[in-house]
């Protein structure tokens, strides 16, 4: 993505809610840009200190109709959770018309990509499945709202400086009961796309797909690789229609079981709740207290049978 | 011309702006049909779609080629260089861009050129003779196998589209240089504002040559619109063109040569049968 060009002009910008936020349109404060706009570093107007992240979705999108609903539907998003990005609301000089900016929390941070990179292949098992099941109760609360994120993938999950890990980007997300019309561009990103969200109709998303996308990403912290990438974009399409995850050495086998449930081509062979798929992390990660049960009963059978031949010998 | 009837409707469906565009002209290369379905920002899509048709029977009309590919070709990549630039000049405009169908017909032979998941059917009675392949996504996972037309039809990604007119400085055209066709056949070039809310099996049907060409595209459209309508209002800009031959093409497929060889076989079975027959009647 190409670097905008740079105006320094001072924006100052009052949101929905009155509150007043103020960036520079400048590099020193840019953070990155997407296909909708850019995201720039800004403060309130009335304590400088106090950072946030302002999203500017660009006029030529915002002024479709759909993508400002969707901008609009993102900011309102006021879910206060440990490991959701807070939103803090958007701003609009003109209702239809102009971009629209998205305020909300400055996560000081790298994405869960890099942070799991640092981390040796055979030792990232703990810590990402710790960092995966905080996002899977960011999950659940999304989802016991009736929303759906509908585009999980590392890039949009940040490790903050404490270590906690957090969604955010909720741009294409939707709600039950809302709808954003039909846009000319594909949802979700397709490395970590279910089925239904390629081939489906647009009511098959939902949670379930969230589960896919997750579980997608987790064997990508895991193994440092996304099972379904091709550099032909309808290869990895196809992958992600016809492909079960690839078996990777680097995933102890209880949780490839896991990450292989989570990732069914069929919704319903999934986790059915964010909630279900945590557990059975948790279940995974406790290693061995299936097999030291299975362990004890072999010894005790074995013992058993020695005993019945001894008692045999001797009568 | 006497040769062709021709009908083009072009309705806004549940949107609030039209961006298909559609026109068609008489030229000495032919009978040009043109349907174009336009997409991005606020006016972008529009007027991507009316650039492209208005530069597409512009450029057909003035060429002197004799090769009716190449006069589509060139005329397409003149479009498309049109509304790239359209598109670099103006900031609102940005990212704007439109699919195309063109039909040139004449009393030879059809020719048919695409770009994007707008789509040309010849139909003869209620049979598919003739179809465009949509330069999709999932049409793409169709072609290999992966998922059903059905399937990609009803998809939520079914109009992610691979090829544009104006998105990028080049563009490659799918064209089909030599269709012949029948008295009575009938070419339908639409957006996937139609094709998109009924199967192919429907599709077909509405396209038979029971109506007149005026009311068949009548019919359509209020069939479609019906449907969207009853879907929440919401469906998509409707462009149908519709046109119906009087004549045979000239050019017509060559008889193959197994065939051939079958029906020599055969007429010498039968003069030999004769021969042998009129023998007997005489002989016996």
């Amino acid at each position: 993505m190409n670097k905008p060009i740079f105006t320094a002009e001072k924006v100052n910008l009052v949101s929905d809610k009155g509150e007043r936020f103020t960036y520079y349109h400048s590099e020193q404060f840019y953070i990155g840009g997407g296909a909708m706009g850019e995201v720039y570093k800004g403060w309130y107007a009335n304590n400088p200190e106090q950072k946030v992240a302002i999203k500017k979705v660009h006029a030529r999108h915002a002024e479709n109709k759909s993508i400002r609903e969707r901008a609009k539907f993102e900011a309102s998003l006021f879910i206060v959770h440990p490991n959701l990005i807070k939103m803090l609301g958007y701003c609009e000089s003109d209702q239809t018309k102009g971009p629209v900016y998205i305020i909300s929390e400055l996560i000081r941070g790298e994405t869960i990509d890099k942070f799991a990179k640092r981390i040796e292949s055979a030792r990232r098992v703990v810590p990402v499945s710790k960092m995966m099941c905080s996002i899977l109760d960011a999950l659940h609360c999304l989802h016991t709202r009736t929303i759906c994120h509908r585009d999980v993938k590392p890039s949009n999950i940040m490790v903050d400086h404490m270590g906690n890990a957090k969604l955010m980007d909720l741009g294409i997300a939707t709600a039950d009961g809302i709808s954003f019309g039909t846009l000319n561009q594909g949802f979700g990103t397709y490395p970590y796309a279910p089925p239904e969200q390629i081939t489906g109709a647009r009511d098959d998303v939902n949670h379930l797909s969230d589960i896919y996308s997750l579980g997608v990403t987790f064997y990508e912290l895991l193994t440092g690789f996304n099972p379904f990438y091709s550099r032909i974009e309808i290869e990895t399409v196809e992958r992600q229609i016809t492909m079960p995850l690839p078996y990777n050495k680097f995933i102890p086998r209880p949780l490839f079981k896991v990450l292989l449930k989570a990732t069914a081509k069929k919704k319903s062979d999934r986790y059915q709740s964010a909630e279900d798929f945590k557990k059975a992390v948790i279940k995974a990660n406790k290693g061995g207290g299936v097999n030291w049960l299975v362990i004890v009963l072999g010894i005790l059978v074995i013992i058993l049978l020695i005993f019945l031949v001894m008692i045999y010998i001797n009568s | 011309m006497d040769e062709f009837n021709i009908n083009i409707l072009s309705w806004i469906g549940g949107r609030e702006e039209n961006q298909d565009s559609s026109g068609s002209r008489e030229t000495k290369h032919g009978l040009l049909v043109v349907v174009c379905d336009g997409m991005g920002g606020t006016k972008g899509g529009s007027i991507a779609s009316k650039l492209a048709v208005e530069t597409i029977l512009e450029e057909v009309a003035n060429t002197n080629h004799a090769n009716t590919a190449e006069i589509l070709r060139e005329a397409i990549t003149k479009a498309n260089s049109v509304v790239y630039h359209a598109g670099c000049t103006r900031q609102d405009l940005q990212g704007m861009g439109t699919t195309v169908v063109a039909l040139l017909i004449n009393e030879n032979k059809a020719t048919a050129a695409h770009v994007g998941d707008s789509r040309i059917y010849q139909v003869r009675g209620s049979k598919k003779i003739f179809r465009t392949f949509d330069h999709s996504m999932v049409f793409e996972l169709v072609k290999r196998g992966t998922i059903s037309e059905e399937q990609a039809r009803l998809s939520a990604q079914s109009n992610v589209i691979l090829r544009a007119i104006g998105t990028k400085p080049e563009v490659e055209i799918e064209i089909n240089e030599e269709i012949h066709y029948l008295k009575g056949d009938r070419f339908l070039l639409c957006s996937d504002g139609i094709w998109g809310a009924v199967n192919e099996k429907e599709m077909l049907k509405l396209i038979k040559n029971e109506k007149s060409v005026e009311r068949t595209v009548e019919h359509i459209m209020e069939t479609i619109d019906t449907i969207g309508t009853g879907t929440g209002g919401k469906h998509d800009n409707l462009t149908a063109a519709l046109i119906e031959t009087n004549i045979n093409s000239k050019i017509q497929p060559e008889t193959g040569n197994r065939i051939k060889i079958i029906i020599s076989i055969l007429s010498i079975l039968l003069f030999i049968s004769i021969c042998l027959n009129i023998w007997r009647f005489i002989f016996h």
